[in-house]
């Protein structure tokens, strides 16, 4: 259970270096703003290139047109989505696309238009924290084939700009997962201000909109309860990707900025900062690695304690790294120029999207006492 | 090394696995004898027959390399030698410092420094103590003034020691004394070998914070050491301190896994038994120690897959060791927490949940955060070693 192949490994490190290079020469800050600034989904020519390296069905299985990679190589992509924050819809079509792949079968005429880069999609589904079965705020009626969605759900990732979206819906008889498109009869989703300059946020709302089932009973539950681990998870690598960018800012700039005549990071008020924060950023890193080996080997019960304990610790360690990374670069660190106030903006953002670190660990905890149960 | 420093495995080819699991399997089973008794001195003289035994057996060491005495194990090996002795509950070397003092001497003794002291050091014939901190030379241990002079065949010792762990059961003191100027710093530093019954030696023991006594004052007035023992160059003593030998980095994470799992169960079932789990808050910060676990857990993981991959296990292994001492801390403080009205017991009340750990481990773990390196040095080596930050001696001075 230990790691994995060394060639896992090295296909992990492969990934990791051209999409460094490629979003180090095709995100910029100067690109990032400017595209952030403008009213379109995202950088169209930069995900374009990502579609030629493939990142965006990369753990989808073979069977059903996807490169049958393990989810570890998604979290690579987040992990540089996040070090560089590009505006493009990684996270979001990361999660759906697992969403897909969780569901199988039934999900497959959607793959094509995701694997070509063409049709982007998002989700929305329920995650901890939040209310389930009947409280659920999003209702299905009719059965199985055909439904018609009513609710509304405040924070849809991408939604505005998506070809479609694929909503968790509360029916009489069960959950189920359906498809719905921003130009459907009854479906709103309209863009909102995103306190991340850099990631689209729309509010959704749905009244009686007509929907295509892909899920339910069952096989919908099983799909939700492993997508909403894997969101989680992907989550958490981007946030890693984040706060390491923190960590190496305030590092490199604790070398350079001289007061009284001395860089700044021979004090040790800024240099304990800096070792905080990479106490915490590795102890993420250790987390990202242990909960992708327990969902890539499948290890379902580990898997989802790691993810709970790693998701809370991650937004905790983004947020606590960005807000050290400002402390550190005072007075320039509250500029608009300034990229910091853009991970400032990531961290407080991601702290409570899926769910908050709280109602994570309310989670792990729940699981630790029923195995603790179960063994007695 | 060209000549075998100790008589015992002087033939001793690799272990196959079968090999050892065979071997070491049956030398537990049939050394299964642990006493009942609560005597301390009983149970030493227990552990250190037992680990008589099982050198003689030709079954210690196990990460030493074999040219050194020890068995040479791959470090896949090491764990199933760890997993095994784990599992027959064996005592560990009763001399924990014995693995400190030990490679130094492979790497830096004398062919009759090594015949002399490594086959007792690792039959617990002989057991080892540090005499490193000195009252004015804690986390500056380079600074340190227990003056050694020469005169003919021996050096002439005074000075003062402390917070030496097990000086009262030790036989020898492994020390790091001042031969240089006064002010020297690490190039007047000279490492000694010397027996805790040199006249002119005074142990006086320390109580803890605990109430126990397991580290001591150590006095010298006019202690003769032999040149003899001696350990690498005069002055040279800092770099003798740098020894390492073999890799047994992946076993101590083994050991530490069951560790948490087994700590994190008896948190819950504290909790559950004190219904601190109504109490929203209290629920939150049990959640926080779990959290915690699976860091420490997923670090130890990590290290020991690169370890096992046959690479260093990196950084990474920095920012453990702060973690955990800092986790041990968190962890009492919320056992005591969790305790509720019990938490006012001493540890050797009848009375105090889980035999007193909590309360026990309150006080101890303060020392978590001090002993080995306090978590200030802790974080100026990451910043430093790690991170690359600018070095101490660049910092503003102490305004001397």
């Amino acid at each position: 259970m230990v790691g994995m192949t060394a060639t896992a490994g090295d296909v992990r490190s492969e990934l990791r270096s051209v999409l460094d290079s490629m979003l180090s020469a095709h995100a910029s800050s100067e690109r990032v703003r400017e595209v952030a600034a403008s009213p379109a989904w995202g950088d169209e020519q930069l995900w374009n290139r990502l579609t030629e390296v493939g990142v965006h069905a990369l753990s989808v299985p073979e069977a059903l047109g996807g490169a049958g990679e393990s989810i570890e190589l998604s979290a690579v992509v987040l992990e540089a989505a996040g070090a560089h924050l590009p505006v493009a819809p990684l996270l979001s079509s990361q999660v759906a696309a697992r969403l897909l792949a969780n569901i199988g079968e039934p999900a497959s005429a959607l793959l094509p238009g995701l694997l070509d880069g063409s049709s982007r999609l998002t989700s929305v589904i329920a995650h901890p924290g939040e209310p389930s079965g009947a409280r659920w705020p999003i209702t299905a009626t009719g059965s199985s084939g055909e439904v018609r969605l009513s609710g509304q759900y405040p924070i849809v990732l991408d939604g505005a700009d998506a070809a479609a979206v694929l909503v968790q819906a509360q029916a009489p008889d069960g959950v189920v997962v359906a498809v719905v498109k921003p130009t459907d009869t009854g479906v709103e989703l309209g863009r909102c201000d995103s306190l991340d300059l850099t990631r689209r946020i729309a509010r959704l709302s749905l009244a009686d909109a007509p929907a295509s089932v892909l899920a339910s009973g069952e096989a919908a539950e099983r799909a939700l309860e492993r997508t909403q681990v894997e969101q989680a998870y992907l989550l958490a690598a981007e946030q890693l990707g984040a706060a390491q960018r923190c960590l190496d800012m305030s590092t490199s700039y604790a070398k350079t900025r001289v007061q009284f005549g001395k860089p700044i990071g021979v004090f040790q008020a800024i240099s304990h900062s800096c070792a905080n924060m990479y106490v915490e950023v590795e102890a993420t890193r250790s987390l990202v690695e242990a909960t992708g080996g327990a969902l890539a080997s499948d290890d379902w019960d580990e898997a989802r304690q790691y993810a709970a304990a790693l998701e809370s610790f991650a937004s905790e360690t983004l947020l606590d790294c960005a807000q050290r990374m400002v402390q550190i670069h005072g007075g320039i660190a509250i500029t608009w120029e300034f990229d910091a106030h853009l991970y400032l903006r990531r961290a407080k953002s991601t702290e409570v999207l899926f769910g908050r670190p709280s109602a994570h660990r309310a989670e792990l905890l729940d699981l630790a006492l029923a195995a603790t149960e179960a063994k007695a | 090394m060209s000549e075998q420093t100790t008589s015992q495995q002087a033939t001793r080819k690799p272990m196959t696995d079968d090999e050892l699991v065979e071997k070491l399997s049956a030398f537990l089973a049939a050394n299964d004898d642990r006493p009942k008794t609560k005597d301390p001195k009983e149970k030493l003289a227990w552990r250190r027959d037992w680990t008589g035994r099982l050198y003689d057996a030709g079954l210690a060491a196990p990460n030493w390399p074999i040219e050194a005495g020890g068995l040479g194990l791959s470090t896949s090996q090491q764990l199933v030698y760890a997993d095994l002795m784990r599992r027959a509950h064996a005592p560990s070397h009763p001399s924990a410092n014995s693995w400190v003092v030990g490679p130094a001497i492979v790497e830096h003794g004398t062919p009759e420094q090594r015949e002399r002291f490594i086959r007792p050091l690792l039959r617990a014939d002989e057991l080892w103590c540090q005499g490193f901190s000195e009252p004015e030379a804690g986390s500056d241990l380079p600074s340190l003034r227990t003056r050694a002079v020469r005169d003919g065949d021996v050096y002439r010792v005074n000075g003062q020691k402390i917070w030496t762990t097990q000086a009262m059961n030790s036989d020898w003191m492994f020390a790091l004394v001042r031969t240089g100027e006064p002010g020297s710093g690490r190039a007047g530093i000279t490492y000694l070998l010397l027996p805790m019954t040199s006249p002119g030696l005074d142990v006086r023991p320390l109580r803890d914070i605990g109430g126990g006594a397991h580290f001591a004052e150590v006095f010298f007035d006019n202690v003769e050491v032999p040149v003899a023992n001696r350990l690498g160059a005069e002055n040279d003593g800092w770099k003798v301190t740098r020894t390492t030998l073999g890799h047994e980095r992946g076993t101590a994470f083994v050991v530490n896994q069951m560790r948490y799992r087994r700590t994190v169960e008896e948190l819950l079932t504290l909790a559950q038994r004190t219904g601190a789990l109504e109490d929203p808050l209290l629920r939150e910060e049990v959640a926080k120690i779990l959290v915690d676990v699976r860091v420490l857990i997923a670090n130890g993981s990590r290290m020991l897959s690169r370890v096992l991959a046959g690479e260093e296990p990196g950084p990474v292994t920095s920012a453990n060791r702060l973690f955990a001492s800092e986790f041990e801390q968190r962890l009492n403080v919320l056992g005591q927490r969790l305790s509720g009205d019990a938490a006012v017991l001493n540890s050797t009340d009848p009375n105090a949940f889980d035999r007193g750990r909590w309360a026990y481990g309150y006080m101890m773990s303060r020392a978590t955060t001090i002993g080995a390196g306090t978590a200030e040095i802790q974080r100026n080596t990451i910043a430093e070693r790690v991170l690359g930050l600018p070095r101490m001696d660049q910092r503003p001075s102490g305004g001397k």
